[in-house]
């Protein structure tokens, strides 16, 4: 019987070779495919289909182009041959045509070149700010810089405490480790030894519509990687515990541990590789003797922290690390783990989120949404769902931000001198030759919220 | 179909669209300007008229099309005909209403407002406009509202914006990304006209499936009438049951024969036992069985009461699909 669950239509998209029969015909090389021609068939493809790879190539404003000159116009249709010593041939031009109308679907897509195209002239240089975080070649985020001696702001749970690398928009690469984090919003910031950046310069009364676009800023060019509309006024999410995505049970024959009954799909445990029938009895080191035990444990552990489960699995003992995932509704929906991909670790527990529908990978939060005005109007903060993306409004990124460069550059009472009024200081300790100034207690790392006097 | 009087949902059109309005891309920030404001126009108008619709362990979405109360929504959310159903509405007030008639081939349902019941001269329904979907275009744009993952308080209904990727008599496929609780939700067009009914989803984020509008215009007296018919290619409903043939047969549905590892074997039926209820419906021979089974939707969780030997017992089956 098949999985009812699986409403699934299968649709493989099939790249066509494209090439060219004569010689005026525009060429469109996607660089090693279509290495010789040959008259063989005649078929053809719809201008849509060539148009968009062309304009990529062409595109001299990109920096991801090569540079070549555009064809004056598109013609209605390419006469195709066949083509020898690539791997995208097609035999015959029956099947090619077949074919061509799968690819030619997805010519027409929101999320193709040409849309994301327009929303250059949006964000114009708001794209340089962002940066690729990545650890030993693996991308885990994207940040926004903050500051122009080199602090970075991007999403907490995706970040180890170790070295990171940030790849930033000149090509050029620094290292940084994160320090300090703000749990609540899951920002973090990072430092990196540079100066002169460019800084992210964040509007916070800005008001997008449902419906409204919005662009996720990508951190080589000014196209953005991913485009799409705010879906429903800005709400609460609430916070779900972290789970590691296991039913537990007692093991048989007194065993020590806990027996994994059921595997929860898309969860840490399931990507990691937990199996039906493993018996955990150790996490990160520590021997645990009762399902209890690895419960109360378990549920210390937050969203986005790996953990190392110790398991027995046929008499042998192994040991596997896991991510901690918040019990997102999606995580509680096997149709949404099939055909959704990944969800981010941390996707619940903020106070508003701004919802959208750009399609993101978790590994690609931390970075700005630039609205069509080019208001940088937020950082994306989770990918929840196959619908869903969310990202922290500008309006509470903001004064984050700004209360975590003053703590980790020590500056607690100096942010609270900006809306320090000395005419209603009753008492103070200042000589008489100084008639104005502010007494500074201690300097010590405190975070602290903007407002009215410390004293 | 009722006539599109009075729909909420069509709006003017923005300068500025252009060649959008074929199906081109956006050209420049000035054209992605008059895309957000019409997309905007249209998310607030699309919320008032798109509803939730829930039965038993069923939840989906609808829209409102008529001012006395006719809801389009999906074959598969409306179930069987002639069912209670509870709806809510935009602000969260909850409703009733009764499902009619279902088209399976296609996976078209209907179902109307019972309660309250309004003196619709004064005080219609808020319902959409209805557009065409013959002559539709590739790569035009489309909205998509609904309730992703069920109804949520505080939430309104979740709009995506898209492209028609696909047009075909039977489907239109969009890249309005899609997922459980959307189904029988509303797609809309740029002008705020009714298009389609959302019905099943890909693997893939692109992979989205609705219902064409027109669907609903031709199958509307069927509908109309409570028929149910047909059913959706690959997903024709299963339990893995035969029936026992013989002189008893017409009076009583016993099962002859039980598929290993099937919906009607995981729930614990086993051979010789007599249905006598599947899914509330009163059951005297196999055929009355498979018309049930017909009835429901794949993935359903139905009761069903047998007879083994002089015991009676009720058992709880997720219904599967046949291969």
């Amino acid at each position: 019987m098949k999985n009812w669950r699986s409403w699934i239509v299968g649709g493989t998209v099939v790249a066509a070779a494209i090439s060219y029969s004569s010689t005026r015909d525009p060429l469109v090389d996607l660089l090693d495919f279509s290495r010789s021609v040959k008259q063989f068939a005649n078929a053809s493809i719809p201008e849509t289909l060539y148009k968009d790879p062309w304009l990529a190539f062409s595109d001299v404003d990109d920096s991801n182009s090569l540079g070549l000159n555009p064809p004056d116009t598109f013609r209605n249709n390419v006469t195709v041959a066949e083509t020898t010593g690539s791997k995208l041939v097609q035999q015959g031009g029956r099947r090619f045509e077949s074919e061509s109308k799968e690819v030619s679907n997805r010519a027409h897509q929101r999320n193709q070149y040409s849309t994301l195209r327009a929303f250059r002239e949006s964000i114009g240089n708001q794209w340089k700010p962002t940066v690729k975080i990545l650890d030993e070649n693996r991308q885990l985020a994207l940040g926004t810089i903050v500051s122009d001696d080199g602090w970075i702001v991007s999403k907490g749970s995706e970040l180890p405490e170790s070295k990171i690398e940030v790849h930033l928009f000149d090509g050029s690469t620094a290292e940084g480790s994160v320090r300090i984090r703000r749990n609540d919003v899951d920002l973090a910031l990072i430092k990196i030894e540079r100066s002169n950046l460019p800084i992210m310069d964040w509007n916070t009364i800005a008001d997008v519509p449902v419906g409204g676009w919005l662009a996720s800023a990508g951190a080589r060019s000014q196209l953005p990687f991913a485009i799409g509309v705010m879906s429903v006024v800005s709400r609460n999410v609430p916070r779900e515990r972290a789970v590691l995505g296991v039913t537990l049970g007692t093991p048989p024959s007194n065993e020590k541990g806990a027996l994994v009954e059921a595997v929860v799909e898309g969860s840490g445990a399931f990507r990691a590789g937990v199996r039906t029938g493993d018996v955990i009895d150790r996490i990160d080191g520590d021997q645990l003797t009762t399902r209890d035990e690895v419960l109360k444990r378990l549920g210390t552990l937050s969203a986005g922290q790996r953990v190392s489960v110790g398991v027995q699995r046929d008499g042998e003992s192994e040991s596997i690390v896991a991510q901690m995932m918040d019990l997102n509704h999606s995580l509680l929906d096997p149709t949404e783990m099939e055909v959704n991909g990944e969800i981010s670790a941390r996707s619940t527990g903020f106070q508003k989120v701004i919802q959208h529908d750009s399609v993101l990978a978790p590994n690609e939060c931390g970075g700005p949404i630039i609205d069509v005005y080019g208001n940088a109007v937020g950082i994306n903060i989770a990918r929840a769902g196959r619908v869903s993306t969310y990202a922290i409004p500008a309006k509470i990124v903001a004064p984050a931000i700004a209360e975590m460069l003053a703590s980790v550059r020590g500056q607690a009472n100096v942010v609270a001198a900006t809306s320090f009024n000395p005419a209603s200081q009753t008492t103070s300790n200042l000589p008489a030759s100084i008639p104005t100034g502010i007494e500074i207690e201690s300097l010590k790392p405190e975070v602290v919220v903007p407002g009215p006097t410390r004293r | 179909m009722p006539s599109t009087a009075n729909g909420l949902t069509q709006v003017e059109l923005e300068d500025g669209l252009g060649g959008i309005l074929k199906g081109n891309e956006p050209r420049n920030r000035a054209e992605l300007i008059a895309l957000e404001q019409q997309q905007a126009k249209i998310a607030k108008v699309a919320n008032l008229v798109t509803v939730n619709l829930q039965h038993g362990s069923t939840q989906g979405s609808g829209v409102i099309i008529t001012s006395d109360g006719f809801i389009l929504t999906a074959a598969h959310v409306a179930g069987r005909p002639n069912q209670r159903i509870n709806i809510i509405l935009h602000d969260g007030t909850r409703i009733e209403g009764l499902t009619m008639g279902v088209n399976r081939n296609m996976d078209a349902g209907l179902v109307k407002i019972t309660k309250p019941v309004r003196d619709v001269a004064i005080n219609p329904w808020p319902h959409a406009s209805i557009g065409i979907s013959e002559g539709l275009m590739q790569g035009q744009w489309c909205l998509a509202t609904g309730h992703p993952g069920g109804w949520t308080p505080d939430r309104p209904a979740v709009l995506r914006v898209g492209r028609l990727l696909r047009l075909l008599p039977s489907t239109i496929i969009t890249d309005c990304a899609l997922i459980g609780g959307d189904s029988g939700g509303p797609l809309f067009n740029l002008n705020g006209e009714l298009i389609g009914i959302h019905s099943r989803i890909g693997v893939d984020v692109d992979d989205n499936m609705h219902v064409p509008i027109d669907v609903f215009a031709k199958s509307w007296s069927r509908l109309v009438k409570m028929e149910a018919w047909g059913s959706l290619p690959g997903f024709k409903p299963a339990i893995g049951v035969r029936g026992a043939t013989g002189p008893e047969s017409e009076k009583e549905c016993k099962i002859a024969r039980v598929e290993e590892d099937g919906p009607a074997a995981k729930a614990g039926i086993q051979t010789g036992d007599v249905i006598l209820k599947f899914d509330g419906l009163l059951i005297q021979n196999f055929d009355q069985l498979i018309e049930a089974v017909d009835s429901v939707t794949p993935g359903e969780q139905v009761t069903v009461e047998i007879l083994r030997g002089s015991n009676r017992f009720l058992v709880r089956l997720i219904v599967g699909v046949r291969d």
